[in-house]
């Protein structure tokens, strides 16, 4: 029909969230992107999954309709890609698979369900994102990052650029609103859960000398458009003051008066409340003197994240992990300089063997967070360490990865040293087929890497590896002798035989 | 207008006023006598909608327990009783100007309303035909009786002619009345063949052939009537789900709604008083007129060719000044620089084309637009239904309840579901009075939205006689907006922010409350506060009352209102610094202009608002800035041309009356809109050099 050249792609969100189903539709170009329409409609999924566990008929049919209905918006742009996502009201509710399902099945559409984390990862990237723009930088200061969803809120510690710790707290607007209206009653519960998640995730930092406090959210944007001041393209400055007088007149106007004078609708009103305290007890306890409120959301996020993932450029991202992973093993007082050669080392076996195990960046990144963290279970005991590294590793918050991902991260550490993989180990015998897969072929390669620094001497510098019929032979590149580690070798190389069918030599 | 000491004129007086100026342009001696016809025919037309919609409110008000509602003081019955005494003498003057003014006039012109007494036997036997061929299939002659009461079978607004017959032979005083509907799908006017142009009255041809009609009786009185019912409900939007139907039901139901007025010819007061029983109106509801009844299809005449020394020069729109040569791509045009459209004396022919050429253009993907007045045989309707079936997303949203338009847009939306149009038939409580139109194109490598934001219905013909104003622009964040507005009343989502449009009933009043306040605080802090704004009316008690607060602090308020005026100026300590101005001339006076001077660097924006609680408050409207300097300056200028304006221009005064401003000592005339008219002509013809230069420069170069 028409003549169509290099056209920027189009990539939709459909954002199913505690309180709207939202939409976004966005044209990419090359690492540039606008938004071209956006749609929000009011949904209960979070008032349903939260008070009663489940998504009831009536939520999940209007649901299904709100999706249907922004599918109509897309009828002009039919080659758009779409992303549905959702956040923790799917997460939780007990009868999301089906609703998955449905989901699926009638528009052929997977909704990715988010982790908290990622969450995290996508706020992060879209506040990122609005700082660039704007020209202003958090490289060298302390920043609180916090979005208050529906359901959920994420925190996140942000030390010189990169993520020092991240929470997410069971309270948000809906979640508040479902149990309590009572003013003073939700500020007290909240300023105490704030407190402690401050704790939590500050640590030594002293949550004073955080200088920066980046509010994220829908509600925030509405009181940055009503009391603060666009400072550049996607973001908002709110004084200390002002945000504080803001509070105080919150607490006179009825929902009536917070209708009339911001011009929001009664539901955006409700939820105004619950959030401005959330806001409120986090700015309280740091000492930031203004309020940095990005209009980029975790829909903006996803965009993001397709360009990068497009680009093939996940440095921010694995910046993020490793940063993640450094302060963790800070926090355990690991030998930071042996992890650091067990994965430089296992890195360079797994890249040598990727025609053999087939494996591609994300895979590769598990690799490199397993040898960082390998030996992070001996602060609770050098005996046995690889077991308690593992539950250090399920239970701890690592910014980049997903839950699923730190039970495989947790299972390569479990098995880096003595017991190969067995059925009967309960966090193993879970794992997907796949995730199994991915536990041999990288714990078989930890475990010869572990040989190689048996000293902690840190002797290694470069492998000279190389595959000749079926021996897998590692040298040293500056021929250091090896047989120290040779020896070491001994019963930590079956497993590595049974996945890539070579015999290991170390000459 | 109000009651002692209100700062508020009562709003059905002031439209009252309204409707006095427009008769007072058919009675100024300088007008032709087409001229001044076609305004009679306006004052009629104008008084159909008023009281159907505003007299029948009133009185319901009054039914109600006339309670003073109106800011004014005034109570609803004291507000009728007002009305009724002076329309009852603007008619008179509104016969009197035909009679004595145009009808003699037009016989000078060999123009003449002929009498069959008047008429040869040629003529008659030419109108005998007619009248057997065309008028008598479609006559239904009833007679009154008790089970077919009158007031149940008399429709609104249909002309009727009254009869009282006696049957042949019979004693006196035994009479019946009956009635004898005048086909409103006949023309009015029979012209009779000859060299003269003689026209008979549809109503005097039939009133001839009555004892044919009622064959055995003899008529002994007889009258031509029209009755006004009340036209002021709408659908239960709470209770009804099929908003098509509950609309359709409406219209039925209107025609049985309750009386309001009665017009009637003089000279049977007998009958007269019979008709007025039977509708059970009182004598103050009886306007009887001294000619025709219902002088709106006058109008039609005005038009008729060959009596152009009658009536104005035809003033043809022209190529808008920033779109000078329709040869130029229109997408590049407007890619490079935004239009800005002025009409009617810049052609909305612009916008016709441009959804048409939209329609046929493989790139464009989709298009939406408000439609509110159109009409049917609206080439944007066409081309609407031509752009769904080549594909594209056609969404328009159709507002029903665009009053007294119901019926015929209800037709058309219809065609355009046929069609494939996603049709939106407005929203829920609200009616969709923007003028919005969105077309979405494919181009190189990115998606290009082309927006126009209007003050005026997207109607050719209205447009052509309404002043309104415009603009197509690509402007990123307002095209964006102007998507999330579309998205929003098309039901994807809840009410958008917007930072560059507002829109009502959300965003619009803080808005406007904002920009007022703020040459508040201006003239507060010593500054000068300036707001200069046009519109159609003024209802709006709180925007009065920060005029008000302005007018104070010692802004000046210029306001420029064609119609109603709740606000009075010249109130010592309240609203001295605040001058009204009206302006009826040969257009409408219909585009809504806001200009906030903001200490110099001015925000003005462009609406199809009024300050009026309903436009505010109930119906979804737009607001759009006027960002572009060039664009600034041109309705700087605007303003400044309306408000010299000394020839057809009004001033509000304190009491409620309008003066007619006239040049004072030394002053030139000033007529606005025939400024607006000469320049918008003068630009187009120095664009036409202009091209002509260029061409000419290049046949030198070939030789």
């Amino acid at each position: 029909m028409s003549k169509k050249t290099k056209k920027g792609n189009l990539i939709a969100v459909f954002d199913l969230g505690s309180s709207a189903v939202r939409f976004l539709l966005a044209e990419t170009h090359m690492n540039s992107w606008r938004v071209l329409d956006k749609a929000e409609l009011p949904n209960e999924l979070g008032q349903d999954v939260f008070s009663t566990g489940k998504i009831s008929r009536q939520v999940f049919q209007t649901t299904l309709s709100t999706i249907e209905s922004f599918i109509e918006l897309l009828e002009a742009y039919p080659k758009t890609k779409i992303i549905a996502i959702g956040t923790s009201a799917l997460r939780e509710a007990t009868n999301a698979s089906a609703f998955l399902d449905q989901v699926y099945r009638r528009f052929d559409i997977k909704v990715r369900v988010l982790e908290g984390i990622e969450t995290n990862q996508l706020t992060f990237l879209s506040i990122m994102e609005a700082l660039k723009l704007s020209n202003i930088s958090i490289k060298t200061t302390n920043a609180l990052m916090v979005e208050v969803g529906g359901g959920s809120t994420e925190a996140m510690l942000v030390k010189r650029g990169h993520v020092h710790a991240a929470h997410t707290l069971a309270i948000g607007t809906v979640r508040v609103d479902q149990h309590i209206r009572q003013f003073d009653f939700i500020h007290a519960l909240m300023r105490q859960r704030v407190h402690r998640t401050l704790g939590l995730i500050t640590q030594e930092t002293l949550a004073k000398r955080i200088s920066r406090f980046v509010a994220v959210g829908s509600e925030i944007r509405i009181i940055a458009e009503y009391i603060g001041n666009q400072i550049g393209p996607f973001i908002y400055r709110i004084e200390r003051d002002d945000f504080s007088k803001f509070v105080e007149k919150l607490k006179k106007w009825s929902i009536e008066d917070i209708v009339t004078r911001l011009g929001i609708t009664y539901n955006d009103a409700e939820l105004l409340i619950p959030a401005t305290h959330i806001y409120n007890s986090f700015f309280m306890d740091i000492g930031a003197k203004f309020i940095l409120v990005p209009t980029l959301s975790i829909r903006e996020g996803i965009i993001i994240e397709e360009l990068e993932n497009a680009s093939n450029s996940q440095q921010l991202f694995q910046n993020q992990v490793n940063a993640s992973v450094i302060a963790l093993l800070n926090h355990y007082h690991a030998d930071v300089t042996h992890a650091k050669l067990v994965t430089k080392l296992s890195l360079e076996i797994f890249d040598f063997l990727t025609p053999l195990h087939g494996l591609g960046s994300k895979d590769r990144m598990l690799m490199e967070v397993s040898g960082m963290l390998h030996d992070i279970g001996s602060y609770i005991n050098t005996r046995a360490h690889h077991k308690h590294g593992q539950y250090i590793i399920q239970n701890s918050e690592i910014f980049g990865l997903s839950s699923d991902e730190r039970e495989v991260v947790g299972n390569i550490v479990r098995y880096h040293r003595k017991s190969e993989p067995k059925l009967i180990h309960i966090h193993f015998a879970t794992l997907s087929k796949e995730e199994k897969v991915i536990v041999y072929k990288l714990a078989s390669i930890l475990r010869i890497v572990e040989a190689l620094d048996s000293s902690h001497m840190n002797r290694i510098g470069q492998l000279d590896l190389k595959i000749d019929k079926d021996e897998f032979i590692i040298r040293d590149c500056n021929g250091t002798d090896l047989t120290t580690e040779r020896n070491s070798l001994t019963g930590k190389d079956e497993l590595f035989e049974e996945v890539y069918g070579l015999k290991v030599v170390i000459k | 207008m109000s009651a002692p000491k209100s700062n508020y004129f009562n709003r059905e007086l002031s439209w009252f006023s309204f409707n006095e100026r427009v008769l007072a342009q058919a009675l100024n001696p300088k007008q032709l006598t087409l001229e001044k016809l076609k305004f009679l025919s306006i004052v009629s037309s104008n008084f159909d909608e008023f009281f159907m919609v505003r007299v029948a409110s009133t009185i319901r008000q009054i039914k109600e327990g006339d309670r003073i509602k109106c800011p004014s003081g005034l109570r609803p019955s004291q507000v009728l009783e007002q009305l009724q005494e002076n329309i009852q003498e603007l008619v008179r003057q509104q016969y009197l100007c035909l009679n004595e003014v145009i009808i003699p006039s037009l016989r000078e012109n060999q123009f003449t309303f002929s009498a069959l007494e008047d008429l040869n036997v040629e003529e008659l036997s030419y109108l005998e035909s007619y009248f057997q061929e065309k008028v008598f299939p479609v006559l239904t002659p009833l007679a009154a009786s008790r089970r077919n009461p009158l007031v149940q079978t008399t429709q609104n607004l249909s002309l009727y002619l009254a009869l009282k017959l006696r049957k042949k032979g019979s004693k006196k005083g035994n009479t019946d009345l009956a009635v004898v509907e005048i086909p409103a799908d006949l023309d009015r006017f029979i012209f009779i063949p000859g060299r003269e142009t003689r026209v008979l009255l549809l109503e005097d041809l039939i009133l001839s052939h009555i004892e044919f009609l009622f064959s055995g009786f003899k008529v002994s009185d007889h009258v031509v009537f029209r009755l006004t019912r009340d036209a002021d409900m709408s659908v239960d939007e709470n209770r009804d789900e099929d908003f098509m139907e509950a609309m359709k039901e409406i219209l039925l139901k209107r025609r049985n709604s309750f009386p309001v007025r009665l017009e009637v010819t003089k000279g049977a007061p007998t009958l007269r008083d019979e008709l007025l029983e039977s509708f059970n109106l009182p004598i103050e509801s009886c306007f009887e007129v001294d000619g025709p009844v219902d002088l709106k299809p006058f109008m039609k005449l005005c038009f008729l060719p060959g009596l152009d020394t009658l009536r104005n020069d035809l003033w043809t729109p022209v190529q808008p000044q920033d779109y000078p040569d329709p040869e130029i791509d229109l997408w590049d045009s407007i890619k490079q620089k935004d239009i800005f459209l002025h009409h009617p004396y810049e052609s909305f022919s612009i916008i016709e084309n441009l959804v048409s050429l939209a329609a046929n253009d493989p790139n464009v993907v989709s298009i939406k637009m408000t439609l509110y007045r159109t009409a049917g045989d609206s080439p944007i309707i066409g081309a609407l239904a031509r752009a769904a079936q080549n594909g594209k997303q056609v969404t328009v949203l159709v507002e029903l309840k665009a009053r007294f338009d119901e019926g015929q847009n209800i037709e058309w939306a219809e065609i355009l579901e046929q069609a494939g149009v996603l049709v939106i038939y407005g929203v829920a409580q609200l009616k969709v009075h923007a003028k919005a139109l969105l077309i979405t194109r494919q181009e190189e490598d990115h998606l290009i939205r082309y927006a126009h934001f209007g003050t005026g219905n997207y109607n050719g013909s209205t447009a052509k006689l309404y002043t309104d104003m415009g603009l197509i622009t690509t402007h990123e964040q307002m095209t964006f907006e102007m998507a999330l507005f579309f998205n929003s009343i098309t039901g994807y989502t809840t009410t958008p922010k917007l930072h560059h449009l507002a829109m009502a009933p959300n965003s619009m009043r803080p808005k406007f409350e904002q920009l007022i306040e703020r040459e508040i605080d201006r003239a507060e802090n010593g500054q000068e506060g300036l707001i200069i704004a046009k519109m159609n009316a003024l209802v709006d008690e709180k925007i009065i009352n920060l005029l008000y607060k302005a007018s104070k602090a010692g802004v000046k308020v210029q306001l420029n209102i064609r119609g109603i005026c709740c606000l009075r100026p010249g109130i010592k300590g309240v609203s001295e610094n605040i001058t009204v101005l009206s302006i009826i001339d040969r257009y409408l006076e219909h585009s809504r202009v806001y200009y906030f001077d903001n200490g110099g660097s001015p925000e003005v924006y462009l609406s199809s608002a009024d300050w009026m609680p309903r436009n505010i408050d109930k119906r979804v409207e737009l607001m759009f800035p006027i960002y572009e300097k060039k664009f600034l300056k041109r309705i700087r200028y605007y303003f400044e041309i309306t408000f010299a304006d000394n020839t057809n221009s009004y001033e509000l005064l304190n009491d409620g009356t309008y003066k007619k401003r006239i040049p004072k000592r030394g002053q030139k005339k000033l007529n606005s809109q025939i400024y607006f008219h000469e320049e918008a002509v003068k630009k187009a013809q120095s664009a036409k050099v202009n091209k002509a230069k260029i061409l000419h420069a290049r046949r030198k170069e070939s030789k």
